[in-house]
């Protein structure tokens, strides 16, 4: 539109007599069922209100965003290496690549955006987590779209909107479903033995009550215990 | 770019399953080219007993029911299934 008539640039959608731009959705469909996500899903299987801090598409050379990232994560050193973090943080970090803002590397490569979402954690500046969420998940899927990029992340939070978009109970229904058809896996827990792994923890204690793999159920079939990934049988 | 036949999936289906209308692939990929990432539950306890307390942070942050959620089983086949034929949808797209 603005292209067709320079006058129109700036101004809102309204303006332009169009229709108020209201949301992204991802769509899809499993096995001929909708599925439609948006932040509100995200936020729902986060059990989360969509507010918070947010920051995205930083400039990572000029953001006013790099000294405050410096003081808050690297103790004002200036090279901001992983050595310089507190062990919490350190383990926060962990957290925020395994569970929030999936990432491969170490910190030394992390991003702006990722160590701005940090500095939020650690200074308890609430987050827009189920924003961060659904901004990650639709440059993932971009990346599988444009550059065949063969990685689904939040594997978990999706399985948790197909269930609580009741796709599942319908599949169910059609009694040929087992837990082999769905690909019923599980991750393994950050513990103790991480913090040994990550050489943060000297000994590893280990108790009757520490979560294990095999406890978590499949919703579908909770006569038959998931296999876990990292442990085949 | 190889030109490549980007109906080719249109008409393959997961082996199980009925289909009441199978949607076009939005992407190259196939199911089996793909990994999902399985995310990783955190047993708290544990870390906390190791001198990492977290639930400070978390707590605050309103994400306790968050790792609740994760403690949960992944459906990878789904996953994959639901990623091959999804779209970006807005209203951009809508007027196009």
């Amino acid at each position: 539109m603005v292209l067709l008539d320079p006058s129109l640039k700036g101004k809102s959608r309204a303006e332009m007599g169009l229709k108020e731009f209201t949301r992204t959705e991802i769509r899809s469909n499993i096995m001929g069922i909708p599925v439609t996500i948006t932040e509100e899903v995200i936020g729902r299987a986060c059990i989360r209100d969509v507010e918070g801090a947010f920051q995205w598409n930083l400039n990572s050379k000029t953001s006013t965003w790099i000294p405050v990232v410096r003081d808050t994560l690297f103790n004002g050193n200036k090279k901001g290496k992983y050595k310089d973090m507190q062990k919490e943080h350190k383990v926060l970090q962990k957290l925020m690549q395994e569970c929030f803002l999936p990432k491969a590397g170490g910190v030394d490569s992390l991003s702006l955006e990722h160590k701005v979402f940090l500095h939020f954690l650690i200074t308890f500046e609430k987050v827009n987590l189920p924003r961060y969420i659904f901004h990650h998940m639709l440059w993932a899927l971009k990346e599988s779209q444009d550059k065949q990029r063969a990685y689904i992340p939040y594997g978990r939070m999706l399985s948790e909107i197909f269930y609580q978009g009741r796709i599942l109970e319908a599949l169910k229904m059609s009694k040929v479903v087992t837990d082999k058809m769905l690909g019923t896996v599980v991750g393994k827990y950050i513990n103790g033995s991480t913090l040994k792994n990550m050489y943060l923890a000297k000994e590893v204690i280990r108790m009757n009550t520490d979560l294990k793999e095999s406890m978590i159920l499949s919703n579908l079939m909770e006569d038959f215990p998931p296999i876990s990934k990292e442990d085949p049988p | 770019m190889e030109s490549s036949n980007s109906n080719q999936g249109t008409c393959m289906q997961i082996e199980f399953g009925e289909s009441l209308s199978i949607k076009g692939r939005t992407m190259k990929l196939e199911e089996d080219d793909l990994i999902v990432q399985v995310k990783n539950p955190v047993d708290f306890v544990s870390l906390t007993r190791h001198d990492c307390d977290l639930t400070t942070y978390l707590r605050y942050q309103d994400l306790l029911g968050y790792f609740t959620m994760l403690d949960g089983p992944t459906y990878e086949n789904l996953a994959k299934y639901f990623w091959v034929r999804a779209e970006i949808y807005n209203k951009y797209a809508a007027k196009a």
